[in-house]
């Protein structure tokens, strides 16, 4: 995006963002023209026309004359419509189901889509989908698990997805970087998370996992920025770390003292990661040039 | 309008910035903590004494060193200054409105004195955030109405001046991404104050006097673009200006949907992706909060929706058949 947009870019931006924004607004329209009378509404009429609407996106998508891009994107409407689907399905039949299972339903029912259209924001979508899924059925099935082994699993969930996008990255295949740097966002925050919920509370082996799981995908975090010249990983993972030794520090004792030396080490450590990545910077492009 | 990021291939990356400010704001968070558990309350004087040798010792590093590897502290500094004097200060009865006041001088001079890029976006940060507590404080809120537009003609500017900047050489050459960054976010966080439901008790029948700005400052920015791409007319038809006036007015009393758009709009014109992003985000998340708070039937949102989408859609077919041709 360095270069200003020609008459074309803008052209093309302008249209994606007409056809987004039509989309967008007629869908959300709908779901809620059929939440004010839903009540009214026949089972049938229901059914047909969220199945019609989801359809019609569906083949819409499939339309060669259109952009890629706007092909991905009726694609991902259509994958929102799939959830909508099953949420009518369930309030007409009361399948008693809980929230978990249609947030299951819609991830499984969207998976040779996503894996079609290999499209980044709708892998996003599945992701959220697959994270909501867990968190749900943590909530409302498996009511034992701890927090602990609900974010050592979110953890996993998110670094599983993070490793196979950087083998196929590594295979060749076109994976932005916004969506890797994403997904390692989210692992970093639940192992994070998670490790920190372990300090203050209570230590199951779950959370010993955890610290198990996560100093291992921290070592080869740093050794996949170091070997591949990522700032980032090199970044994320010491920021991670300095919370956790935080709030290590602070389990231990929480008087003024601690506070001080908690606020000193903060400094301290965010100094010395930053002189270390400014000499590695300095190394790196020495190297290329 | 080239982007002066590039110039500056020396520069420590994005990450690194991050830390620094993420590390300065958490030790400064444990400092406060220090403060409270100590009770370091019993004499404002030292406070105050403390505060300013805080922020004379962050302003200090900077000009002695001027290194993102001192940043951590000098903002940690920085923070705790601040912190300190404002206690300090009302434990001598000093007017709320007085000591933001004080904090803008601060910040001002701060920003007159360093060179530092992070500290500098800050200060100006600091100096956007007194100047909502000022009215705030004085349950001014409608202030905000006239405030936010003016925020929006600022970013215009800064987006558009980026060769101005450059030119001037020293100082504001140099700090230009942080005066784009600081723009871009203090304008934003303004639309938050009036796109969050109750955030502010401003009646919503007053919003439009924001919009009227913002939508303005859209017109004015479509306005430059035309004449960009066709030099040799002074002027856009005044078809196309009363369309998207048309297509913004649904937005009159909701001025952060409208701001969002003019972010994602100079963004995209820039070439400043995370302003793009950023304006993109707040976007759906307006536009998902105004409909989510009509007053209206369910009935009513629905028709107003599809009206809005069919629009949308109806324009898009327009502009497809119509750009089409050409483009193959």
């Amino acid at each position: 995006m360095n270069q200003p947009p020609s008459l074309q870019d803008w052209s093309r931006f302008v249209r994606i963002l007409l056809l987004t924004l039509g989309i967008g607004f007629t869908v959300a329209g709908i779901i809620f023209f059929f939440a004010y009378n839903w009540d009214a509404l026949p089972k049938l009429a229901k059914l047909s026309i969220t199945g019609g609407l989801l359809i019609a996106t569906t083949l819409l998508s499939l339309r060669p004359q259109f952009d890629p891009l706007i092909r991905n994107i009726l694609l991902t409407a259509s994958a929102a419509l799939v959830g909508v689907l099953f949420a009518v399905y369930g309030q007409i039949y009361q399948t008693g189901a809980n929230a978990y299972d249609f947030f299951l339903a819609w991830t499984v029912f969207i998976s040779i889509w996503v894996l079609a259209a290999n499209f980044p924001p709708l892998w996003v979508l599945y992701l959220l989908l697959i994270n909501t899924t867990i968190l749900l059925y943590a909530d409302q099935v498996a009511n034992h698990w701890s927090d602990k082994l609900v974010f050592t699993i979110l953890f996993l969930v998110n670094l599983v997805a993070l490793i196979v996008s950087k083998v196929l990255l590594k295979a060749g295949k076109t994976i932005p970087t916004w969506f890797t740097n994403l997904v390692a966002l989210a692992a970093i925050s639940f192992s994070t998370i998670g490790i920190t919920t372990g300090i203050f509370g209570n230590q199951d082996p779950s959370f010993w996992l955890l610290l198990l799981l996560a100093a291992l995908a921290y070592a080869a975090g740093i050794w996949y920025g170091l070997h591949q010249h990522s700032i980032f990983y090199l970044s994320i993972i010491p920021v991670s770390l300095i919370i956790i030794g935080s709030a290590w520090f602070l389990n231990i004792s929480n008087d003024a003292g601690s506070f001080l030396f908690i606020s000193l080490f903060i400094i301290g450590s965010a100094t010395l990661t930053i002189k270390y990545l400014l000499d590695l910077q300095k190394k790196w492009a020495h190297e290329q040039s | 309008m080239n982007n002066p990021d590039n110039h500056s291939s020396a520069q420590p990356s994005l990450p690194i910035k991050i830390i620094s400010i993420i590390g300065g704001i958490l030790s400064s968070c444990a400092f406060v903590g220090f403060l409270f558990i100590a009770g370091i309350y019993d004499s404002a004087l030292a406070q105050l004494i403390f505060g300013i040798g805080f922020i004379a010792g962050a302003i200090w590093l900077d000009k002695q060193y001027n290194t993102i590897l001192l940043d951590t502290i000098s903002i940690s500094l920085f923070l705790i200054g601040g912190i300190l004097i404002g206690i300090g200060l009302s434990e001598f009865g000093v007017s709320e409105t007085l000591t933001y006041l004080i904090f803008i001088a601060i910040a001002a001079l701060s920003l007159y004195l360093t060179q530092n890029q992070v500290l500098a976006l800050v200060a100006m940060l600091s100096i956007h955030a007194s100047i909502i507590a000022i009215f705030f404080s004085n349950n001014q809120y409608e202030v905000l109405l006239i405030y936010t537009p003016l925020l929006a003609v600022t970013c215009y500017l800064v987006y558009t001046h980026s060769s101005w900047f450059v030119q001037q050489g020293g100082k504001l050459a140099q700090l230009y991404p942080v005066i784009r960054t600081a723009s871009t976010l203090s304008f934003l966080s303004a639309l938050y104050l009036l796109g969050i439901r109750m955030s502010t008790p401003i009646s919503p029948q007053l919003f439009w006097i924001a919009s009227v700005g913002i939508i303005g400052t859209i017109l004015y920015q479509v306005n430059g673009l035309y004449k960009q791409f066709n030099p040799e007319e002074t002027s856009p038809p005044i078809v196309l200006l009363l369309l998207i006036t048309l297509l913004l007015l649904p937005t009159l009393f909701a001025p952060a949907i409208s701001g969002a758009i003019l972010i994602v709009l100079l963004g995209f014109q820039f070439g400043y992706k995370t302003g793009f992003v950023l304006g993109i985000l707040s976007g759906i998340y307006f536009i998902s909060q105004y409909y989510y708070d009509l007053s209206f039937t369910l009935l009513t949102k629905s028709i107003l929706l599809l009206i809005s989408g069919a629009l949308f859609l109806v324009l898009y077919f327009f502009l497809h058949k119509k750009l089409s041709p050409n483009e193959n």
